[in-house]
């Protein structure tokens, strides 16, 4: 089946001071297919964010190829494609307050897209938005209601309902619960994991925390320095890690579990500037196993014979793990 | 023998209440909060948003400024009430025995000035030192929170340090006057992940070694599983449960506290239909404190006599809980 979204070898640059080029997105190949969610996790500033955008089309590639929907989203003919891209998906953001109008109500906020997109009359939409409401747990009178109205995570449950308007086959959730209280939290990724069971939604997951990935993620893909550097269905990630990022990733986060706190910290060191990543591979300065190899050339992300993929230079894929 | 009523401990907060004077009324946003933090004991102050954790870690001292804040009850440091006490005397104690750690470094380093001088300033002027002891000092200090090429970095401007150094140098200030207490105030919630884990570390090995008090208030219970000894968990602005952090995760009391433990992903089996455990509804406004039990409209246990009169604290020995039907401690129960 083709997938929903698909990039090769995407690129995508800032400027960075004094002429200098931030590579935020640095050659990465990915593929959404339908129905599933695909996490991407990795440390602040490794690129997540802006690679969950630009495979909206957000952000503009500098280079690569991104298909969505089968069909070619960056050439200059792929523009009724580009068209179908912003009806079919949509995004969800980690502060509702900065994402959602101060000034409109929030039922002006979740009809907006099907104002834009030309769908329905007033009356319908009404009744669109009242549906939605009470979809995400929310009665459909606060839909007059301001957003300083409303507490973290009922916003987010206007944000969800707002991006679930177009009826979308991809939603793009950027850290749609690092701001929310773990309480509320717990509410919101239910919520989520609900509606893809629901409509057969695909999410593209982007966060920090890896418990919550964890549990809603299909698959996941992790981030180093503006590349994927290894990409495994979540069992096998969470259960079996390969690459030495992730394991020291899995093994930082803390457990909550008093029996197993002294764990030593896993890391030293600091993820580099994108500014100016390492040679080689970019985590050569990190890693507890570089060796001369590492600090030469970049290793490339090769598979399995069950698809785990993983970019390292000492990981063996053939063998049978010790 | 609860902490509390233990003869001397180094900090014992006690009746603690804050208010705020707002456009429509004063509020009362703590309500007689009762803790206390022993010698070479860490202990996390937990719970979600707005219950009341760094208003309480303000208020110690008197950093809340009032009005509009109203603070009320009582604070002991080291036998010295604080509540109400004169400025002067509370500069004294914040400068060398008191050091605090908050969330964004930036807000507790001067932009205009070397880390390093940020440092001996502090050691010139609460520890006594001269000039170039201060200056040598301030060195050694960087080196002991792990900053490479401590001397060389001393010299750097606050910006031009990543976040996870930057927390490391407000942790050496911290430190400078070794004090008997430090305040961390979610001192990790803006680093990533593996630097989380290190300044974590660093605080809590200092702490151990120091024999100081460590105070961390934090939302992360995964945090406080791995680097605290004891637990005050706070909703709505009371002190709901206290227990050492090995009892608590084991058996909470509170049906707050045990959501909360729940609700925590990864922390216990999901449900079967694979969702999370969650609380419903959210934590009222201030305004809205209900005199009884204020879990009670989110609350599986409520009862009648939940909603009828403000809840008591219960106390056994290390744990306390504000509950009517808490839940038992199973494992005791079981005769086991
Ligand atoms: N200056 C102020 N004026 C009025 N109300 C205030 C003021 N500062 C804090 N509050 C209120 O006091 C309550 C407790 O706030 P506090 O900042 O201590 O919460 P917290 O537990 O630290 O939350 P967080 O986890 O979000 O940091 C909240 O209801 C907050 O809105
Ligand atoms: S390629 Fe080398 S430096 Fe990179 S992760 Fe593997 S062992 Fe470590
Ligand atoms: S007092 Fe009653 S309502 Fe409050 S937490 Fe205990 S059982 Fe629940
Ligand atoms: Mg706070």
């Amino acid at each position: 089946m083709t997938p929903l979204l698909e990039a090769e070898g995407l690129k995508v640059h800032y400027p960075g001071p004094r002429g200098a080029v931030v590579r935020a997105v640095d050659g990465v190949d990915l593929v959404l297919h339908a129905g599933e969610t695909l996490g991407l996790v990795g440390e602040s500033g490794c690129g997540k964010s802006t690679l969950g955008r630009a495979m909206l089309r957000l952000e503009p590639p500098a280079g690569g190829r991104l298909a969505a929907f089968g069909e070619d989203i960056i050439e200059r003919s792929g523009r009724k494609a580009l068209a179908t891209l912003r009806r079919r998906t949509a995004m969800i953001f980690q502060d509702p307050h900065a994402s959602l109008d101060p000034r409109m109500t929030v039922g002006q906020s979740i009809a907006e897209p099907l104002v834009v997109h030309k769908v329905g009359d007033r009356a319908s939409r009404a009744r669109r938005v009242a549906e939605l409401l009470e979809r995400v747990g929310l009665t459909p009178d606060v839909a007059d209601r301001r957003p300083h109205a409303f507490s973290g995570g009922q916003l987010q449950r206007v944000g969800i309902a707002r991006a679930l308007a177009l009826d979308p086959d991809v939603v793009v959730a950027d850290e749609p619960v690092s701001a929310l209280d773990v309480s509320v939290q717990a509410g919101v990724v239910n919520l989520l994991m609900d509606l893809q069971a629901e409509r057969g939604l695909a999410y593209l997951f982007v966060a920090h925390d890896l418990k919550v990935v964890e549990l809603i993620a299909h698959r996941v893909a992790v981030m180093y320095l503006g590349r994927v550097v290894e990409l495994a269905s979540s069992a096998a990630l969470f259960g079996a890690p390969k690459h030495p990022y992730t394991r020291a990733l899995l093994a930082a986060a803390p457990t909550p579990d008093p029996r197993r706190r002294d764990d030593p910290p896993a890391l030293a060191g600091e993820p580099p500037s994108p500014l100016d990543p390492p040679h080689g591979c970019a985590f050569h300065p990190r890693c507890p196993l570089a060796e001369d190899r590492c600090r030469a050339d970049r290793p490339a992300l090769r598979a399995d014979a069950a698809g785990h993929r993983v970019a390292c230079h000492l990981v063996s894929l053939d063998e049978p793990r010790a | 023998m609860s902490p509390t009523d233990s003869p001397d401990p180094l900090l014992h907060v006690d009746g603690l209440s804050i208010g705020f004077e707002t456009g429509r009324g004063p509020v009362q946003v703590v309500d007689a909060v009762r803790f206390a933090v022993r010698r070479g004991e860490a202990v996390a102050l937990v719970g979600e948003s707005g219950c009341g954790k760094s208003v309480t870690a303000k208020s110690i001292l008197g950093l809340l400024p009032a009005p509009p804040a109203r603070v009320s009850g009582s604070v002991r440091f080291d036998g010295q009430e604080l509540v109400g006490a004169a400025d002067r005397a509370l500069r004294r104690i914040r400068g060398a025995r008191v050091g605090f750690v908050f969330q964004d470094p930036m807000t507790a380093l001067n932009p205009v000035y070397r880390v390093g001088e940020q440092i001996a300033e502090r050691l010139r002027r609460h520890g006594g030192l001269d000039r170039k002891a201060a200056a040598q000092r301030a060195v050694e200090l960087l080196g002991q929170v792990g900053i490479p090429a401590a001397a060389e970095r001393s010299r750097a401007w606050p910006h031009e340090l990543s976040g996870g150094m930057r927390q490391r140098v407000v942790i050496a200030i911290a430190l400078a006057c070794d004090p008997d207490l430090v305040i961390a105030d979610e001192p990790t919630t803006a680093l990533d992940v593996t630097v989380q884990a290190q300044i974590m570390r660093l605080l809590r090995e200092a702490q151990r070694a120091r024999r100081m008090g460590l105070l961390l208030i934090t939302h992360d219970l995964g945090l406080v599983a791995r680097y605290v000894d004891r637990v005050v968990v706070m909703y709505a602005g009371q002190v709901v449960e206290q227990a050492p952090v090995e009892a608590l995760f084991d058996g909470a009391r509170h049906p707050y506290t045990r959501g909360l433990l729940q609700a925590v992903p990864g922390a216990v089996a999901p449900r079967a239909d694979g969702r999370l455990w969650s609380i419903p509804g959210a934590v009222p406004a201030p305004a809205d404190f209900p005199a009884s039990c204020r879990f009670a409209d989110r609350c599986p246990r409520a009862a009648d006599d939940c909603r009828a009169t403000p809840i008591p604290i219960s106390d056994a020995g290390e744990r306390q809980w504000r509950c009517l039907h808490p839940h038992v401690d199973e494992t005791a129960e079981a005769g086991t």
